[in-house]
This record gives C-alpha cells, structure tokens and sequence, in this order.
C-alpha cells in the first residue's frame, strides 16, 4: 500500500515536464484563530485548490504542502500533484499556542527535501514559495528559523508571504523572517481574497519560464492599510 | 508627431466593427471583428515609436502567408497608431495542446508520432518563409505558436519579430542560446544561429512532450542549466547517465539515428542544426514512422536492458609505452612455454607443446574463457573489485591450473584495452600479483599492434616485400586497431573506440529493452560509420595502395563459420561476402528474438551454454560494419582472416627462440 503511494507518487513527478511551483502554506491554527477566522481560513485554502485546479496551466505546475502551528508544528498536507491532493485537504481545527518557529523550521525542510527530489529526477522547477499566515505573536524561539528563511530569500532561494491576521498580528515578527517583503495585514477575515490573488499569481507564474521575472497582480485585494 | 503611413494600409479605430474581446494582456486587448479578423489594441504606453517603425515596415511588405498573422492594417485613433489589424489564428497554445502530456492526450487524443513529425514540418515550414523573408522570430515560445491541428500551427505575436534593424526585443529563458542568456534582447540584433537554438530546443520539446533538453539529474535552473550546455541524453559512447527520469530517455531511444544526431549537435555547440536539416530529417522520420520502422507512440515507456552503468569508452588513456614486465616462472624444472592474453573480452591460455623453425598450429595448445572483463568497468572506468574477483580471477586462476597440468616452465601474461583503459590499473595488477603470483604487462596501443602483425607474419612464415602496404585491422573487445605496415615496420596506428563490448555497452546505454533489434544494429552501425569516418580523414593510411589487408578478432574469425584458429587462417573475404554475412548474423538474431531485451536477457541467462554462441552471433553482427567499412575507406577487395592473434605474436617476441 504505502509502496504504491511511493511508486505513484514518483511517477506524478517524473511524467509531468511541467517545470514546479512547490508552495508552502504555514497556517496557524493556535487557539485564537477559532471561530470565524478558522473558519474563513479553511473555506479559503478550499477554494484556492478549486481555483488552481481549475486553470490547465498551473494545475500542473503547482504543488502544495500545508504546515499548522499550535503548541507545536506539524504537516498536514506533504507535496504531491495537485489533483490527489484534493480530495485530501482535511478541515483544519484550532487549540494550543503559536509554535511559529518550528512550523517554518518544518516547512523549509519539506521545501528543501522537495528541491532536492526535483534534482534527482531532473524535474525544472521555480524558487519555492512559502506563505505565512498568524494572528499572533510566536510561543517558541523563533531566531534559527527566521535566519534560515531571510538567507534563502537574500539569496533569492525563496520567496515568502508573510500575513498578519487581526490586531494581535505580531508584524514585527513575521518581518525577520521575510527581508524584502513587507508584511501585510489581512483585511478583516477576508481569506477569499487572499488565495484568490493567491492562485492568480500562481497562474502568472506557472506561465513564465523559471527565472524569468515576473510581476504579481496587486495585493490592494485583500490587505489592509 | 505625425506617421508616414501608406495610406492604403491604414484604418481607423471607429470604422472598426468589433464582435467581440479574445484575450487581454499586458500588452492590449485582442478583440474579433465582424469581418474575422483580429484587432489588436496596445495599452496606452506600450506602442512607442520603435513599434510603430517596425509594424510600418512590416505592413509594406505585404507578407502573406496562411497561418502568420502578420500585421495587415495599422490602426488609428484620431491621428495616432493604437494598434493593428491581422488575420485570425485559431487554436491554442503549444505549451498546453502539446507541452503537458496529459492535454495533449485531451486536445489530440488520436494522435501519434506521425502527427508530431507534421506538426513540425508545419512549424518548420512558417520559419523558412520568414527566413527567406529576412524575419527572424526571435522570440520562439510555445506561447506564441498555437496548434489547431497537425498541419495547421498559427503564429502570432509576429509584432515582436526581428526585421531589418528592429530587434526582437524579448526572450524566454527557455529558448534562447547559452551564449546570450540574460542579455537585454532590445539591445543587440539576433543571429540565425541564436535562432537554430531555439528551434531545437522546440523541435526537442514537440519530440519529447514538453520535456526541456536541458533538464538533467541534478540539475539547476533552465538558465544555469542552457549555460552549463550538459546535455544528458547518450549518442553512442558519449553518455552520462544524467538524463532525466520518467518517460524521456526511453522517448530519446526510439527516435532515429539521423534525428538525435541533429538534437546532439545542436545541444552540445557541435554545430546547430538548420532548417533544412530538420526538414529533411522530419520527412524521413514521417516515411520511416509510415512504414513502421519506428515505435510511433507518443508516450514510450520500457525498461532499461542492464540497470548497470556501464563503460562505453573501454580504450581510453594507456601509456605510449607498455607497462610491467609479463615473465613469471611457474616452475624452474619445465621448460615449456605459454602465453597467457587477458583481453577485454576474454582470458586465453596458448601452450607451445613442439618447439619448431617451422610454424604450425598443430604445435600449439589453445584454450579460451569468455569473462567479459571490460564489463566490470564502471561508468568512469574504474575496474570494479567485486566483479572481477567473481568474474575474471576464476578464470585466470584455472588457466594457470591448465598452464601447470601442461607442465609450462615460463609464462607471458599480456593484458589489453580493459587493464590499459582500468583508472585503478595498479590496483588490478596488484590483484594479480597477490592472489595469483603472476607478473602481468599492460600492453601499449602500438606494441599490441606491432605483436598482432608479428603473429600473422610468424604464421605465414611468409617474405615480407619491403614495399608493400599491409592493413590490419584487429577489433577487440575494447577498441578496433587500424595499422598500416610497411613490410613488417609499423608506418601508423589508429585507434578507434569500437570494442565488441564497447558496441554492446554503447547498446546498453543508448537503447530500450523494448527497442527492435532492426533499430539498433542500424543505429549501431551509424554510431560504428561515424567512427570510421574519423579514420577515413586520417592523411597517413591514405599514401600509395593496399597490398593486403589482415582482419583480426572475434567477429572475423566467427564469421569464417570455421571452428578453431587453424581452420580460420587465411579465409578470405570479399566486401560482398562480408554483406551476406552481415544479413546473414542479424536474420538469425531477428528472427529469434522479439526485442534487444529479449536477446540480452536470453545472453544473460544462458551464456555457459547456447547463449554463448548468441553472443558470438551479436558481437559479430555488431563488429563487421567496422571490418567492411574500413575496406569501402580503401577500396580494397579482399581480406585474410588471421587465426593468430596476438598471443602468437607474444610468443613469437618473448618465448620463441
């Protein structure tokens, strides 16, 4: 069975020459995001998976993975082709604290295991995207993990999104780890708009060709000034 | 500012009867209109005065050609240019009609390679008449070619063209040249050569869907990897055993000799193809996929013949000079004679039992083993320990039992073109030494050679003329040995890196288990013509004629049908009987296996018994071409066939006395 999932998942990789968008959601679920953000959270991630799958190029250019953070961090969706991952995006719940640090250790592992699965099979593929999202302030050391992150994006390795939900946000935070990206705030818990604009820069880029550079559509969307 | 525009090439925007929007991009909008054609408006900033010269200049020239959609009319708002009118193109894109497999399979689902082949002589086609026009495309990209059908490509964005002075003045990193990567394309005028890149790369990606030539295990970015120019799909012995994983190599194993050589130049700066290179090679292609003589699915799928990474330049480097000294006592009370030759295909043992002025093959003792030593040597020649000590020391050590039984005093140990090529030489030497206490010589290119004529001169027992030009060619299992003598001095070697089991090796990496066996021996025998025709360039064989031409080595000697040295020697062969014997080797092989798999796992399982002598029937088959190609070279008519190899010539230099 699991020998199956390895074989498919091999043969997902290598038979598609479309070159990768592998995209790295880090979501925090702590237990203040519950009720209406958590909610609005998941009816996002949903339709940002409709609205890339529905786009015949970047269905086959994009690949996700999804962190959450509590008291600690853990994956909940590891990267595979698009389409088998539908059916596999699971309801997201909150409780616990903001164990940030950790997440985004997490994350760029999976990130970095990923490239390294690209090159082995001589797959082409696009600087990851890492997406970070909290309405709060981190419970664990962040310092190891917010260097790792801000080197990859100096040495535009990476390329990250961080976005502040709600007036606890820790702004000041999220910018360590993101040095050339300012942080934004969501507009309310106006998730839609976010992975809205999200897949349509996914779009834009799966259109382009790997280090060509290419201008995402404005934010005005669904941050808050 | 005012524009001078011919009149009749002008319309304006409000007589314009649009029907509807099409598309919209960073560059305008794009709508029908009521008469069918499109409308293409720029945005406001984006039709600056170099545009506008360039579309002037393209509108006056009245091009017209069925499936370019070359600016027709130039459009005016008020008195200012907003855009053009040009001939509707339907279809879409090439990257995803063809460059996404599964869509290809949604858009086309009846189509096979045949369809590929017209869609890029369509394609091809378009880009000559803008070339005879002085157009380069500049900008190829599967964005800008859409597909209808196979022999109906569109392509549109021709604003961006190169013409005249105007340069092209964008670039997908995909496609362009390693040399003028990251440069401002506003900045410089393209070649015809920038372009020959790129229609490569396209021609590449229509063969192998979507798949970039440049992509590679362990590879970077596309840019890094156009720039680095590895090119990792194998061409004959040229092979890295980076190409990517999935379905591309087996696609690449398929395609014709005459078409991967044209992607090879093109990708390793050889020489990039033309278009009518291309051209030609396609049309070949749809007659050859017509006929059946190529797999004409679009996605292929087999599995490799060896999982091993095997050697296919089994006669690199080696000394001028022969290393080590062959001499080892075996026992001071005998004084009987052997040689003992560790070849790259096999071990053989020759015992001299009657010592006599007069040569005969009734005085010797000949015995031969099979190990394929030149197998253990890995991709980068290094003569793996484990299968030599399982394959090869066996072999060695029982013919050292039968030296022994024979009651042999002295013995010559020589070893050729896998020791000489071996990056670990010392240590398999060493090997030798410790675990079997002989003294072995790697032998030199020209003093294997020199050894091989002496034997043939020694069995011939014959008056060497002072004045004649004897040929011999020697293929062994590492390389083919060309060398010119005249009387009995060497005038010039040539070595050419086509071994029995650097031609089985080159099968290994260049084919599929599932590739018809018809395919590869034709694609072999291209691989083993174009080695020959380095030979053929060569000035120093090329003085005065022939007198008479050797062959040497297992293939010529098989061909004999003769069993045994004595039988073989001196049988001769026309050009004509070495064709019969050719076709006579590959019927036998086609006829009993379906596939080049099927015939290497039946070696493979059975090569103590019957296998063996397939084997011998393959080497052969594969090894002739050589023999008879180098004949065509000199125009010669006949060749000997020499049952003494090398070990006589041995014997005849060090123990005879």
């Amino acid at each position: 069975m699991y020998d199956d999932y390895i074989i498919d998942r091999q043969k997902d990789l290598v038979e598609n020459p479309t070159a990768r968008l592998p995209i790295c959601l880090v979501l925090d679920i702590s237990g203040s995001m519950s009720g209406d953000p958590i909610n609005e959270l998941n009816r996002g991630v949903q339709e940002f998976f409709d609205a890339v799958l529905s786009d015949e190029v970047a269905k086959y250019s994009a690949e996700v993975a999804i962190v959450t953070f509590e008291s600690s961090a853990a994956v909940e969706l590891d990267f595979e082709s698009i389409e088998k991952q539908r059916s596999k995006v699971r309801t997201l719940t909150t409780g616990g604290l903001t164990a940030m640090g950790s997440a985004v250790n997490m994350s760029l592992d999976l990130l970095e295991r990923r490239k390294k699965e690209y090159q082995d099979a001589g797959v082409d593929y696009y600087q990851p995207w890492l997406v970070l999202m909290t309405d709060g302030a981190p419970t664990d050391e962040i310092s190891y993990s917010a260097n790792r992150c801000a080197d990859l994006v100096n040495n535009r390795k990476l390329t990250v999104f961080p976005v502040g939900i709600g007036a606890s946000a820790d702004l000041t935070c999220l910018a360590r780890f993101s040095p050339r990206t300012t942080p934004a705030k969501l507009n309310g818990v106006n998730f839609s708009a976010f992975f809205a604009w999200l897949s349509q820069s996914v779009s834009h880029v799966s259109q382009s060709t790997p280090g060509n550079f290419v201008a995402l559509p404005p934010t005005s969307g669904w941050t808050s000034i | 500012m005012s524009y001078q525009c011919d009149p009749n090439n002008v319309l304006l925007e409000s007589d314009l009867a649009i029907d509807h929007e099409i598309a919209s991009g960073g560059e305008g909008i794009a709508y029908r209109l009521k008469s069918g054609k499109v409308y293409k408006k720029y945005k406001a900033n984006r039709l600056n005065n170099q545009l506008i010269e360039k579309l002037t200049y393209l509108v006056s020239k009245k091009l017209n050609y069925t499936g370019i959609s070359f600016p027709e009319k130039i459009v005016f708002s008020e008195d200012v240019p907003v855009g053009y009118v040009m001939p509707y193109a339907s279809g879409k894109p090439m990257q995803t009609t063809i460059f996404i497999p599964s869509l290809l399979l949604k858009h086309f689902p009846d189509w096979n390679r045949i369809n590929l082949a017209n869609l890029c002589i369509d394609i091809l086609d378009k880009i000559k008449y803008l070339h005879d026009n002085s157009i380069l495309l500049g900008d190829i990209n599967a964005q800008n070619i859409l597909v209808h059908s196979d022999n109906k490509a569109y392509f549109v964005d021709t604003d961006s063209y190169q013409i005249g002075n105007h340069p092209c003045p964008v670039g997908q990193v995909l496609f362009v040249a390693p040399e003028i990567q990251g440069k401002n394309f506003n900045s410089f005028l393209r070649t015809k050569d920038h372009e020959a890149f790129a229609i490569g790369v396209l021609l590449f990606m229509v063969m192998h869907p979507g798949k970039h030539p440049f992509s590679y295990q362990g590879g970077g970015s596309p840019a890094d990897n156009i720039k680095n120019g590895v090119f990792s799909y194998p061409f004959g012995e040229d092979v890295n055993y980076k190409s990517p994983q999935g379905p591309w190599e087996y696609i690449w194993h398929e395609l014709p000799y005459y078409i991967k050589e044209l992607f090879y130049n093109t990708f390793t700066n050889l020489k990039r193809a033309s278009i009518s290179d291309y051209h030609y090679a396609f049309m070949q292609y749809k007659e050859d996929l017509l006929s059946s003589k190529y797999n004409s699915d679009i996605m292929i799928m087999s599995t490799k013949i060896s999982e091993r990474k095997v050697s296919t330049s089994i006669n690199r480097g080696g000394t001028a000079k022969s290393i080590g000294l062959g001499t080892t006592i075996l026992n001071h009370k005998y004084g009987k004679k052997a040689v003992l030759e560790l070849g790259t295909r096999s071990v053989k043992l020759l015992v001299n039992q009657v010592e006599s002025g007069v040569f005969s093959f009734d005085n010797f003792i000949r015995e031969g083993t099979v190990t394929n030593t030149g197998d253990g040597l890995d991709e980068n020649n290094f003569m793996d320990e484990t299968y030599f000590m399982d394959k090869v020391l066996p072999v060695i050590e029982s013919m050292l039992r039968k030296a022994k039984q024979y009651n042999v005093g002295t013995i010559y140990s020589v070893a050729t073109a896998a020791y000489r090529t071996a990056k670990n030489q010392k240590e398999v030497i060493s090997w030798l030494k410790s675990h079997l206490g002989i003294n072995v010589q790697v032998l030199s290119k020209v003093d294997e050679a020199q050894a091989t004529l002496e034997a043939y001169l020694f069995s011939k027992d014959y008056n060497v003329n002072e004045h004649n030009n004897t040929l011999l060619i020697d293929q062994g299992g590492g390389s083919t040995e060309i060398s010119l003598f005249r009387g009995s001095n060497m005038i010039k070697t040539f070595s050419s890196n086509i071994g029995t089991n650097t031609l089985k090796n080159i099968i290994i990496a260049n084919f599929n288990a599932s590739s018809s066996i018809a395919h590869v021996l034709a694609q072999c025998d291209s691989f083993a013509r174009q080695k020959i025709s380095y030979y053929a360039r060569e000035k120093a064989f090329r003085d005065g004629v022939i007198d008479a031409c050797i062959g040497v080595g297992t293939p010529i000697t098989y061909a004999t049908g003769k069993k045994g040295n004595k039988k073989q020697h001196g049988f001769e062969f026309t050009r004509r009987s070495l064709e019969d014997q050719i076709m006579y080797f590959e019927t036998e092989l086609t006829s009993q296996f379906s596939s080049i798999g099927h015939l290497f796992e039946y070696i493979e399982e059975n090569m103590k018994l019957r296998g063996f002598a397939t084997e011998s029937m393959l080497v052969t088959r594969l090894g002739l071409p050589v023999y008879l190609a180098i004949m065509n070279v000199h125009n010669i008519s006949t060749l000997t066939v020499s049952g003494t190899g090398l070990w006589y010539g041995i014997y005849a230099q060090h123990l005879k006395k």
